[in-house]
């Protein structure tokens, strides 16, 4: 795929791309949010489920999940094209820019498999042919912190290379270095009967004491 | 009157309320000597000095007539005031805190019969070749453990006939004692505000010492924390999920097994999942993000049922109201109301 090595060759800059999507922000915040919840719920009913997911598919729930509901909220949005690539939803906002959901490192930066197919999808490169026009591509990405159980920074980034982004925002203020607590649902079990039986010696009323 | 005052109960008193000798001597009007030769039996009490004394400590004449002795804090604290910081104020509070609490069970289980599924036994560490681990397998074995976590070691002690007390220590530095009184059950003590983790590490530790040791040794603590580790994280059920530990890793586990990240990081080490290396990165890092004291994925706390369920029975049974229950404890109402009403989980007071 010699020919998709074609860059894109003007890059709308970052304040002007926010400016662009800053209606749609709040959604892609909230549809993130809520899809976090959901995965927490899950695997919150039952600790045994964290053992046993690696976070890919912890990963890969939360992104199935607010990719449902971004389609949920931003259907029938005039100003927003859904395709699909596989299982990758892109969202092409006023026919400029192009906009994948995805997790991203300390760096910023996406963890792809390096396929020409993932480097056509995700820098700024146009192959002669496509349908779509050249379009400037974006990620609207989360960072977790090391225990993998906080959201610590939404960002919208413009992927230049494996390496680095041609730009960034963060859309959170900076996180503290303090690491929230967390809570999982899961309770001890507790309460059923333990088979402990306690009788009194004496099983004699004080007068003027209530019956049981 | 006062020639049947027990000694040790005016030092148990005293300390279970804070004071020094000098403390108590201002408050009642006599000297610091005093006090001291009253309570090395140097001197038995007037009787105006005695009503000085419950009315000052806030204790009724009956708690000091009580024949029991004072008993110490257990083998973990022997080793732990070696290196802690803490006052000796503060552990000679806990001490007699502990004590009044085990007094207090003493008079109830005077009232009650407790039947448990299971039962404690004791091991020998000697007769089982140093092996901790290994006891710890006998013991999950014998109370028919399911295979994998301990889900709630409380009410797993419970069953077995321990009896579980939590209340604020009053110090961080130290999240559980036991004890196992002559013709009494074994006796734990948990500290209420140490983190869920640590306590039921710390317990597993105590439950250790209480099936395994007798007396003091060099490697008592070493062995009690094989013990509690076996316990709670079964080398042959954990191994494989500790493979390449990273925080992440252990965040994910630790809500299943309910022990702290560090305890799961410690165990890949000892069970040969991760390098000594990789052990000494990740502590670092819990210590960089501020996690060794409190660490950012919390567990819920277990609660005892035991004592709780005694007050409930003498309740329903005897018609058991607070007054009495601090006549048998030989304590003031509000004394057992405070020790025993903030937490009584499933208590339901018989009454008109």
């Amino acid at each position: 795929m010699k020919t998709i090595n074609s860059p894109r060759t003007v890059i709308i800059p970052r304040d002007e791309a926010l400016k662009i999507i800053s209606d749609l922000l709040p959604t892609f915040r909230d549809c993130l949010d809520q899809a976090w919840q959901f995965v927490e719920q899950v695997f919150g009913e039952n600790a045994e489920r964290r053992t046993a997911f690696s976070a890919t598919t912890r990963a890969n729930m939360l992104y199935d999940r607010m990719v449902q509901l971004v389609r949920q909220n931003l259907d029938g949005n005039s100003r927003v094209a859904m395709t699909t690539r596989g299982r990758m939803l892109r969202l092409i906002v006023d026919g400029r820019l192009l906009i994948r959901f995805k997790k991203l490192d300390d760096a910023l930066r996406a963890r792809n498999v390096h396929t020409d197919s993932q480097r056509l999808d995700y820098f700024q490169l146009w192959l002669p042919g496509m349908e779509e026009p050249k379009l400037t591509k974006l990620t609207f990405g989360y960072r977790l912190n090391e225990t993998a159980t906080e959201i610590l920074g939404r960002y919208v980034t413009c992927p230049k290379s494996w390496e680095e982004n041609h730009w960034s925002a963060a859309l959170d203020e900076p996180a503290s270095d303090a690491m929230p607590l967390f809570t999982p649902s899961d309770q001890p079990d507790g309460g059923e009967d333990t088979g402990i039986v306690i009788t009194a010696k004496r099983a004699v009323r004080k007068k003027g004491s209530a019956s049981a | 009157m006062t020639s049947s005052v027990n000694p040790e109960m005016i030092q148990l008193a005293r300390e279970s309320r804070g004071l020094n000798r000098t403390e108590l001597a201002a408050k009642i009007g006599v000297t610091q000597p005093h006090i001291s030769q009253l309570e090395t039996a140097q001197r038995a009490p007037s009787t105006e000095v005695m009503q000085a004394i419950c009315a000052a400590l806030e204790y009724p004449l009956e708690f000091f007539t009580q024949p029991d002795g004072v008993v110490g804090l257990g083998l973990s604290v022997f080793f732990y005031r070696k290196r802690a910081a803490t006052s000796v104020t503060d552990i000679r509070r806990l001490e007699a805190e502990v004590n009044a609490r085990r007094l207090h069970l003493k008079r109830l289980l005077d009232e009650v019969n407790i039947a448990t599924p299971k039962s404690i036994e004791f091991l020998d560490i000697d007769e089982h070749a140093g092996d901790a681990g290994k006891i710890a397998a006998l013991v999950r074995a014998s109370w028919q453990l399911p295979v994998g976590p301990v889900r709630n070691l409380i009410q797993t002690i419970e069953k077995a006939g321990g009896v579980v007390f939590k209340f604020p220590f009053g110090t961080s530095d130290i999240d559980a004692v036991s004890q196992w009184p002559t013709n009494m059950p074994p006796l734990f003590f948990i500290n209420s505000t140490a983190p869920a983790d640590r306590v039921r590490f710390s317990l597993a530790h105590e439950l250790g010492h209480i099936v395994m040791h007798q007396a003091a040794s060099e490697t008592m603590e070493d062995e009690a924390n094989k013990f509690a580790a076996e316990l709670l994280m079964p080398a042959r059920e954990i191994a494989s999920e500790l493979d390449g530990l990273n925080l992440a890793r252990a965040a994910s586990l630790k809500p299943h097994w309910r022990v702290s990240m560090a305890a799961l990081i410690r165990r890949a080490r000892d069970v040969g999942r991760i390098s000594t290396l990789d052990y000494q990165r990740l502590m670092r890092r819990l210590s960089a993000t501020g996690q060794r004291k409190r660490e950012c994925v919390d567990i819920p706390g277990e609660e005892p049922l035991v004592l709780g369920q005694i007050i409930e029975e003498l309740s329903r049974s005897c018609g058991y109201g607070d007054d009495d229950f601090a006549r048998i404890m030989r304590v003031h109402t509000c004394d057992f109301a405070a020790r025993f009403r903030p937490r009584t989980p499933g208590l339901r007071l018989a009454g008109p």
